[in-house]
């Protein structure tokens, strides 16, 4: 549908629909849990969205303690604001927000890392992804799903 | 392209036959195959199931011309298998899982020990393995009344064939393949072929002087007519070979949530029949296409063999490996990466279908409550109830599994005064 625009331009407005729906607590960020399998082993943790993350990292504890030798994975380095540190790939399933995938995720080389990200590759590349902050609530869809 | 044959006119292009050939099994080949999306068909089958003609109105030579015209490469059947020479499906099979592993096999080699020739051989790191290919063929006309099936003694039979075969074959490590290709009344799960090999399949229950028996101390265990229990060394396990259905598997993991939306009722099937056609539908070509198999081996092996069949085999992205642990305990050793994601996938679908996964109200409840507490600490939380807590990741993880709850949310706890995030790359 075309519109016009405040400042006189011809505009679109764009319409996407959504199968899963989530509400996230103020103040850790956009923080989801995380349904995590790996070797038979599952839990459930906390990871924030985070669209200016190239990779999906997690805590090193994480992998670690479900049997993961980590530095078996594929070794990347990634760049930070406050420099570099060394992450290794893993397959894992995991189930996020009413949907289930397999999907590489890295676990950060040091310890004591503090955050999991669910970022751009391996995740949000997969999905329709929307979100409205304000109401602390994101939208989320396969990137293919089309409900009717 | 269009065409008269067998008194219809018709229309096809290369796209088409592609598209109608998608999940049909080839059938064996006798002189010609037509290679389409990698798989090799005789040409006659695939111009009779494109066309829906009886395959005995038209010719061979009617099928490679207009084959041939579509574009598709026509070959001589002999010539694409030359290492190859499996007549039956089984061994088809056999030869494809083979191919697909990257192993080199002869089939039927010759031998001087006996005038007996098993059906396959590769070589593996200096070493001889050898492989007998049996099957299950029998297709049951129709099932009716009632009576007791004994699940064993079909794979007994086999082993006992399989027993004969290798009977003078002691200085190799021999091998049985079993492969279903009719629809009888054969299950080659893993309590059948292992009650078959180590004896029928007994729950023990200890009295302990009492009169109720203690169930919780009830256990599974084999018990007597196993074909491989103890006697027998020359056979070094059972190789169950079969097509894995992983695009049916993935696409149960990627159907959405719809059951409690359509309702219940003929209406709700009926949806619920359209979203799955339409989900089919969308899937196509990608791993969640319903058509999409693979061959897949389950090894069950033999703890008493004289030469045990190499770790390092049938370790396929979907296989599975059956033996007797340290304390004798019959599990799953291996499972392929492919499968344990799969069944990753699978078991975090029921625990978020239970309600498991998404909802995280109570344990952030209980973080924002004590956050100053075990500031620092990696705590395990069942909801609002602490499993576990410490500074070693390890201790909690641990903590937590042999606490026996389904789902622990283990993390790491920030402290509240932790500065604002500046976000990553």
């Amino acid at each position: 549908m075309h519109c016009r625009s405040p400042d006189g331009c011809s505009a679109l407005t764009h319409q996407l629909t959504f199968r899963h729906t989530y509400r996230y607590e103020e103040g850790a960020g956009i923080q989801i849990p995380v349904g995590l399998y790996i070797n038979g082993y599952q839990k459930k943790l906390l990871a924030n969205i985070d669209s200016g993350a190239s990779f999906c990292i997690l805590e090193r504890e994480h992998g670690e303690s479900m049997g993961l030798d980590i530095e078996n994975g594929t070794g990347v380095r990634v760049a930070s604001v406050t420099g570099s540190f060394l992450v290794y790939g893993h397959e894992v399933a995991l189930s996020v927000l009413g949907i289930e995938l397999d999907t590489t995720v890295y676990f950060a080389a040091p310890f004591g890392f503090g955050r999991n990200v669910l970022g751009r590759e391996g995740f949000l590349k997969r999905f329709r992804f929307g979100l409205i902050d304000y109401d602390s609530t994101l939208y989320l869809s396969d990137y293919d799903d089309t409900p009717e | 392209m269009r065409f008269r044959l067998a008194g219809r006119q018709h229309n096809i292009d290369a796209n088409l036959v592609k598209e109608r050939l998608r999940g049909v099994e080839p059938k064996p080949a006798d002189k010609y195959i037509v290679e389409i999306q990698g798989r090799m068909y005789p040409p006659k089958q695939v111009l009779a199931h494109v066309l829906r003609l009886p395959l005995t109105s038209f010719t061979t030579m009617d099928a490679n011309r207009l084959l041939g015209r579509l574009g598709l490469v026509i070959g001589e059947a002999r010539k694409e298998s030359a290492v190859a020479g499996g007549s039956n499906c089984s061994e088809q099979l056999f030869e494809r899982y083979l191919v697909e592993q990257g192993l080199a096999f002869a089939y039927e080699a010759e031998r001087e020990e006996t005038s007996k020739r098993p059906d396959y051989s590769i070589v593996w790191k200096g070493q001889e393995i050898l492989f007998e290919v049996k099957e299950f063929a029998g297709t049951p006309a129709t099932l009716e009344g009632a009576g007791v099936l004994d699940g064993y003694a079909a794979i007994r039979r086999k082993i006992e064939e399989a027993r004969k075969k290798f009977r003078d074959l002691k200085l190799y490590c021999c091998n049985l393949v079993l492969v279903q290709v009719g629809t009888g009344l054969v299950f080659l799960d893993p309590e059948f072929v292992a009650g078959a090999m180590f004896g029928n399949v007994t729950v023990t229950t200890p009295f302990a002087g009492s009169r109720s028996p203690a169930r919780s101390r009830s256990r599974t265990t084999f018990g007597r007519r196993g074909k491989l229990s103890n006697a027998n060394t020359t056979i070094s396990s059972v190789v169950v070979l079969e097509k894995f259905p992983v695009g049916q598997r993935n696409l149960q993991c990627a159907r959405p949530n719809t059951e409690v939306s359509l309702g219940s009722g003929w209406e709700a099937r009926a949806r619920a029949c359209v979203e799955a056609l339409r989900l089919g539908r969308q899937m196509r070509g990608t791993e969640c296409d319903p058509s999409l198999v693979v061959v897949r081996a389950v090894v069950y092996r033999n703890p008493n063999a004289r030469l045990p069949l190499p770790d390092e085999l049938f370790q396929g992205a979907f296989d599975e490996q059956y033996s007797f642990d340290a304390q004798g305990k019959f599990q799953r050793v291996f499972a392929g990466r492919r499968l344990m994601l799969l069944e990753g996938k699978e078991r975090l679908r029921e625990l978020r279908k239970a309600g498991l996964v998404n909802d995280a109200s109570r344990e952030q409840a209980w973080l924002s409550r004590h956050r100053d507490e075990y500031a620092g600490e990696w705590v395990a939380l069942d909801g609002d109830r602490l499993i576990a807590h410490g500074p070693d990741a390890k201790a909690v993880h641990e903590a937590a599994r042999a606490s026996g709850v389904v789902l622990p949310m283990i993390v790491r706890v920030l402290p509240a005064d932790a500065l604002p995030f500046a976000g990553w790359v």
